[in-house]
């Protein structure tokens, strides 16, 4: 539907009405004391904590993507890639062995990796894999739980396992379908054959000016992103602040509700992976420890914050069913441990 | 004016924002309060970045250029930049709010370890360096090491749930940065708590006990070590204080 000059100008003046509104309100809420209530302080500093916080690993996520899409070429991604697809979801699980990035960081790459052709279940794997099988989450788990080598064993077994139960999941689900049922602006036609939406002139310019493309590529990269990312840090700040603490106990003594609350509350704190393994031993002898292992398990591989980067490469459908299908792997996991652990 | 230069311009002034809020960071030496230094490259990497990035969006502008095109949402990135200049300019307690945050880890839980590398005649001080490794040891140990004299200072700590006489003797603990937070310490009953206020740094010795602790959030009633305090003296605060686990 074309819009006519008059309706351009009228929605062109509802947007200016929509910035002012906000901003009048924040105005008479500054001018009110509101930022003196004890809430709003710990929302706005958690808020500002957590986008600092992640603010460099986004960059150097884009930056990494910006290499890729500079120096990788579709060929060599393919050559690079095994013809057997369960060979290549394995291999695909053990990345985070030598690319340590953390789970908002792992989403340009992905993103960059899905426009140079990589088989959406070998992403998938390595995307869900990356944040939870890599060193730095194994030292701190040993960190924080000193002498319980079960549970740092549990969490790397159990965080291979389920990406590459995930990778083969999304390979049955989504191997013959169009990369436009589960990617947004997928690039589909050759003439558009880059994610970068440079023009094809820019990109004979590409040898002068690899650096200038370069940054081109994060500036757009930060910016896309970025955004998506705030909008998930607000969230998971808000509901830091707003969640009672007497909540989190409610569901100690049963053991299934245990299991299912504490991988929400990995989802809903969003904590880094660097630092989630001590918050989870603040619950070892209340929570049981298979419910321990759900949030150590979960919160990587899924929590608030990435899940709405996700929302800005992937359709909101393979969102719902990958975040499905790893919270179910991950519930059964759980599961598998107590009854073993004779919790159940 | 086009649409791009616009944009441009738009794009300009948040990533000059963010390149100034990491600068102001990294001058007025909050660093360290919201970073661990293990992350400070990353960080110098991140403000690099940015800076090039600007470069570049004036040579857009110049060029008239622009690789992506912006909507309204654009506009959430300064979101974040407000709240650090209102923490500012307000002078929150940014220290303490995180600690009210963290509460919920003020003592420590026991760990199934039941091994300690310490001599029998060995006392507990406890220093920055070693503070985590020794906290997981008595942790783990509690048993084997009840009766040890123990060393050790830390800021003043209270759940609203404690009595007048009951503190925890707190660190922060700093994974990664600010918003990771974690305070933990140890517990002790002290007679005259009220020459300590809240927050003040204090050096106690005394004797490792083990104390059957009600958790009232949780409900549930679970062994933890305290101090038995022979003596307590007010220190004067380090800088940041926190505890590195690596």
């Amino acid at each position: 539907m074309e819009f006519t000059a008059i309706e351009k100008k009228i929605n062109n003046l509802c947007r200016i009405i929509l910035i002012i509104i906000p901003v009048y309100y924040l105005f008479l809420f500054v001018r009110s004391g509101i930022l003196d209530n004890t809430k709003i302080q710990e929302l706005s500093v958690l808020f500002f904590l957590m986008v600092f916080e992640g603010l460099p690993f986004i960059l150097i996520g884009s930056v990494v993507a910006a290499i890729i899409n500079l120096f990788f070429s579709e060929d060599l991604i393919l050559k690079i890639v095994s013809r057997n697809n369960y060979v290549n979801i394995i291999a695909a699980s053990f990345a985070g062995m030598f690319f340590p990035l953390c789970e908002c960081g792992i989403v340009p790459v992905i993103k960059k990796l899905l426009d140079k052709k990589m088989p959406l279940h070998m992403a998938v794997t390595i995307m869900v894999s990356v944040p939870i099988v890599n060193p730095i989450v194994i030292l701190t788990t040993y960190l924080a739980f000193p002498g319980r080598v079960d549970i740092i064993l549990i969490r790397l077994f159990a965080g291979i396992i389920i990406s590459v139960s995930a990778g083969i999941l999304v390979y049955y689900k989504y191997s013959r379908k169009e990369k436009n049922s589960y990617l947004i602006n997928a690039c589909i036609s050759p003439e558009k054959n880059c994610s970068c939406h440079l023009s094809h002139q820019q990109k004979e310019r590409i040898i002068t000016h690899d650096i200038f493309i370069c940054i081109d590529h994060v500036i757009k990269e930060f910016f896309h992103m970025g955004r998506y990312y705030i909008a998930g840090s607000f969230l998971a700040a808000f509901f830091r602040t707003c969640l009672p603490k007497t909540v989190i106990y409610t569901f100690a003594d049963n053991n299934l509700l245990s299991i299912l609350f504490m991988m929400i509350l990995a989802f809903v704190l969003s904590v880094c992976s660097e630092s989630d393994a001590f918050i989870a031993r603040k619950f070892l002898g209340i929570f049981p420890d298979s419910s321990i292992i759900g949030f150590l398990v979960f919160g990587p591989m899924c929590d608030l914050k990435n899940t709405i980067m996700l929302l800005g490469v992937f359709k909101k459908g393979f969102v719902v069913f990958l975040i499905s299908a790893v919270f179910t792997l991950c519930f059964l996991n759980s599961i598998i441990i107590s009854m073993i652990a004779g919790q159940g | 004016m086009k649409k791009t230069v616009v944009f441009n311009i738009i794009q300009l002034l948040i990533i000059f924002s963010y390149l100034i809020w990491n600068s102001c960071l990294l001058v007025s030496d909050n660093l360290q309060l919201l970073f661990h230094p293990r992350n400070y490259p990353f960080f110098l990497a991140a403000l690099f970045f940015l800076l090039m990035m600007f470069y570049r969006q004036i040579c857009n502008i110049i060029s008239g250029k622009n690789n992506y095109r912006i909507n309204i949402s654009v506009l959430i990135f300064l979101l974040p930049v407000l709240a650090y200049a209102a923490s500012v300019t307000r002078k929150w307690d940014i220290q303490g709010i995180i600690r009210s945050q963290n509460s919920i880890v003020s003592v420590p839980v026991p760990l199934k370890k039941d091994t300690s590398d310490l001599a029998a005649d060995e006392n507990l001080v406890l220093t920055d360096d070693n503070y985590f490794n020794l906290y997981n040891e008595i942790s783990g140990n509690l048993d084997k090491l009840t009766g040890k004299k123990i060393e050790v200072s830390g800021y003043v700590f209270r759940e609203e749930h404690y009595d007048k006489t009951e503190i925890v003797i707190a660190r922060d603990l700093m994974w990664c940065c600010a918003a990771d937070v974690a305070v933990i310490g140890f517990y002790c009953n002290i007679e005259q708590t009220e020459k300590f206020s809240e927050n003040s740094w204090i050096q106690v010795e005394g004797y490792l006990e083990k104390h059957l602790y009600h958790n009232n959030d949780s409900d549930k009633d679970y062994y933890i070590p305290s101090i038995k305090v022979e003596s307590a003296e007010t220190i004067d605060p380090p800088e940041y204080g926190y505890i590195y686990p690596f």
